[in-house]
């Protein structure tokens, strides 16, 4: 029985095959947490004011309505006064990620000129990612409040328009050219520097290209109702523009186009387009003219003229320099500033035009070229300053007022009327007036005395004889003259002695001739050789 | 002695003097050879002859003749009967009257219609070939206009001598006559 074999006891140490499997289940495990880590795209945080319809876990990130990440947490921020939300966007979309990327969150918005975001009552809220284009990587974000109206990298270009009065033109309008949609009105603030309200316009590309430093943008909101004398006349947009309002541009009539602009060129925004049409340049003259009459009718705004064509603006009377003036000089003449536009005289809208028209007032007013005050309307009692050439003005040249140019000025008109009816009335005054009248009393005298005895004359007995003489005479007189008229005896008679006398004076003109050439032919015969023949052929 | 010697001289002298026989002298008398009738006259017109003068040297009794150019002759043996000036203001009013059928008046009617011929004889003498020549200018004048025209016209003589100068001037002048009256209608 003790033939039991005794076990052979292997004392190797060795590593239990079971082990593979926590080891492949840790490899494994490694494998996915590596993979996870490598597939998984990179948090980003993005604040907002406030986490309105954001949720934790469930909020999805969309571009283009393609899911590219989910919020994964919310937390306040460190100053309390906003949230902050993680946001894992997907590995396969992280190239989204600029500097300049934009988040904003899209949820139902009821707006004054559209609805948007009805979808989202269903599904919930999600954020917008709008990529930029600054290559830069950025982990930190500012989301929008509002979704932009221009998504970021937009082609087109940005402008600032300025206005000295909050128009009705808010973010969200249309800017229109030419009734046609090219832009719209991002945003709008105040300057505090230039203290005028500010507008963020975008002009999207190819219309880009319309804009140039020569157009115009005015207020196209509402309806613009402008009555006269003339009539109603009523200007409206788009009902659009009517309803929500909106800017137009255009390049005013007779100006040629600018040169190009850049990203956020200023503009001035006119409230209207009649605001437009009356100031549409940029560049012009600023003259002054200095008046002795009265300027009461003469307003800011009111046209210089050259012959009947605009040609510029009253800017302002000079009333605060009139009285700054120490000399004390110019008081008798009121200065007035006024504005000439090249571009008003079909002239580029430059400032070569302003340097042509410079130069060509200086030659003109040498030649006569004077301003005027004129009366616009009788009823109205408007006036206006007239500038033209006259020919009976003494020479003279620009002077200077401060540090503008002086135009010389004459006088015409009612202005020149009451002048001249001045002048007249002084010449009355100087005549000897109360000489002459009793001169001419005298004399009225005498012809009522010589009127008298004439009268008398007349009357006398002998005159009246005197008269019937003086008929007769005159009628014998006239048989006399009668009598030697052509057709009368005495002049018949006259004709014939006179025709007689002729014929003797001849007969004594030959005899003389004879004698001349023959002194014996008085006593001596004469014979002439005979008187040659016609139709001989001498 | 001296006394007879003188009485001799004179006597001779007279003698001599009386029996020359003086040179025949012809005269012409221009006259119109249209047809005068007795009694008033049919129609008298509105026109009227004003004044006709004769050049210088055609004024005088002698007929001219033109011995060469610029060279003239006044016949001593042939005159006008008449002063040209006299003859011809005679001859044209006939004349004009007969042309124009309807009497000039002899004195210048009123009225604004009336015309007034006016006639210069600038030149009327016989040529050296054997032609008359007649130059002269006259003029058709009312109240409103003036017109003026010339005549410059030659005729050949029919024979030799001064009788066929004169009936060639009497036919030019008669040409002249129709060319005013033709105007003058």
């Amino acid at each position: 029985m003790n033939d039991i074999a005794k076990p052979t006891i292997d004392k190797r140490n060795r590593l239990s095959v079971i082990w593979i499997i926590p080891l492949v289940s840790f490899a494994l495990g490694l494998w996915m947490i590596v993979e996870k880590k490598m597939s998984e795209g990179p948090l980003v945080h993005v604040s907002f004011e406030t986490a309105e319809g954001i949720v934790a876990a469930k909020t999805k990130i969309k571009y283009l309505n393609v899911e590219v990440g989910q919020v994964e947490a919310i937390s306040l921020n460190d100053s309390m006064d906003g949230v902050l939300a993680s946001v894992r966007i997907d590995h396969d979309a992280k190239h989204l990620l600029f500097k300049d990327t934009q988040f904003w969150v899209v949820r139902a918005r009821v707006g004054a000129g559209s609805v948007t975001g009805l979808g989202t009552l269903l599904g919930g809220a999600y954020l917008e990612l709008s990529p930029g284009q600054e290559k830069a990587m950025n982990f930190e974000y500012v989301g929008l409040e509002t979704p932009p109206l221009t998504p970021a990298g937009a082609a087109g270009i940005k402008l600032n328009l300025y206005s000295e009065q909050a128009a009705s033109v808010s973010t969200g309008d249309v800017v229109l050219y030419n009734g046609y949609k090219v832009g719209r009105v991002e945003g709008m603030g105040f300057d505090e520097a230039q203290r005028l309200v500010r507008y963020d316009l975008f002009i999207d590309a190819p219309f880009d290209q319309l804009v140039n430093g020569a157009v115009r943008f005015w207020n196209v909101s509402g309806i613009s109702v402008n009555a006269s004398l003339g009539g109603v006349d009523i200007k409206a947009g788009s009902l659009d523009t009517i309803l929500l309002g909106g800017v137009a541009f255009c390049l005013p009539d007779g100006v040629q186009a600018g040169a190009p602009v850049t990203d956020g060129a200023d503009f001035k925004l006119y409230d209207n387009y009649g605001a437009l049409q009356e100031q549409p340049y940029e560049y012009s003259l600023e003259y002054v003219v200095q008046f002795r009459q009265s300027l009461r009718g003469l307003l800011p705004g009111a046209p210089v003229e050259y012959r009947g064509i605009p040609i510029g603006s009253v800017r302002r009377i000079m009333t605060t320099e009139l009285l700054a003036d120490p000399e004390g000089q110019r008081a008798a003449a009121i200065p007035v500033l006024i504005k000439i536009e090249p571009g008003r005289l079909g002239l580029a809208d430059t400032q070569e035009s302003v340097d042509l028209i410079k130069h060509s007032l200086t030659e003109s007013v040498a030649q006569g070229l004077r301003a005027s005050l004129e009366t616009g309307s009788i009823i109205t009692g408007s006036l206006f300053i007239n500038i033209d050439y006259y020919y009976d003005v003494s020479s003279a040249e620009l002077g200077e007022f401060d540090q503008y140019s002086l135009i010389p000025s004459v006088e015409t008109g009612f202005a020149r009327i009451e002048q001249q009816l001045s002048d007249f009335l002084t010449k009355v005054n100087a005549l000897p007036i109360e000489p002459t009248i009793q001169h001419f009393d005298s004399m009225i005298t005498s012809m009522v005395q010589l009127m008298e005895s004439v009268d008398e004359l007349l009357n006398d007995r002998d005159t009246q004889k005197l008269s019937a003489e003086m008929t007769a005479t005159l009628k014998d007189v006239r048989e006399i003259l009668g009598g030697l008229s052509p057709d009368g005896q005495i002049f018949q008679s006259i004709e014939g002695s006179v025709s007689k006398i002729n014929q003797t004076l001849y007969n004594l003109d030959e005899l003389t001739r004879t004698l001349s050439d023959k002194p014996n032919a008085l006593i001596l015969p004469t014979n002439y050789p005979s008187d040659p023949l016609p139709g001989a052929n001498h | 002695m001296r006394i007879p010697r003188l009485l001799i001289a004179v006597s001779s002298v007279l003698i001599s003097a009386c029996s020359t026989t003086p040179q025949a002298r012809s005269t012409y008398l221009l006259r119109s050879n249209s047809h005068v009738h007795t009694g008033e006259l049919a129609k008298v017109g509105d026109g009227y002859l004003g004044t006709v003068q004769v050049a210088s040297y055609i004024d005088q009794p002698g007929l001219v003749l033109e011995l060469a150019e610029g060279m003239i002759h006044t016949a001593k043996q042939h005159h006008w009967a008449e002063p040209l000036r006299v003859s011809l203001r005679e001859f044209l009013n006939v004349e004009i009257s007969a042309a124009n059928e309807e009497a000039l008046a002899t004195i210048p009617p009123g009225g604004a219609a009336a015309d007034r011929i006016d006639v210069r004889i600038s030149q009327l003498h016989g040529d050296a070939q054997g032609h008359a020549v007649l130059v002269a200018s006259w003029s058709l004048s009312s109240a409103k206009q003036r017109h003026d025209y010339q005549f410059a016209e030659t005729a050949p003589l029919d024979g030799v001598g001064y009788k066929a100068l004169v009936t060639a001037e009497t036919k030019l002048l008669i040409q002249l006559s129709k060319a005013i009256a033709h105007e003058l209608k």
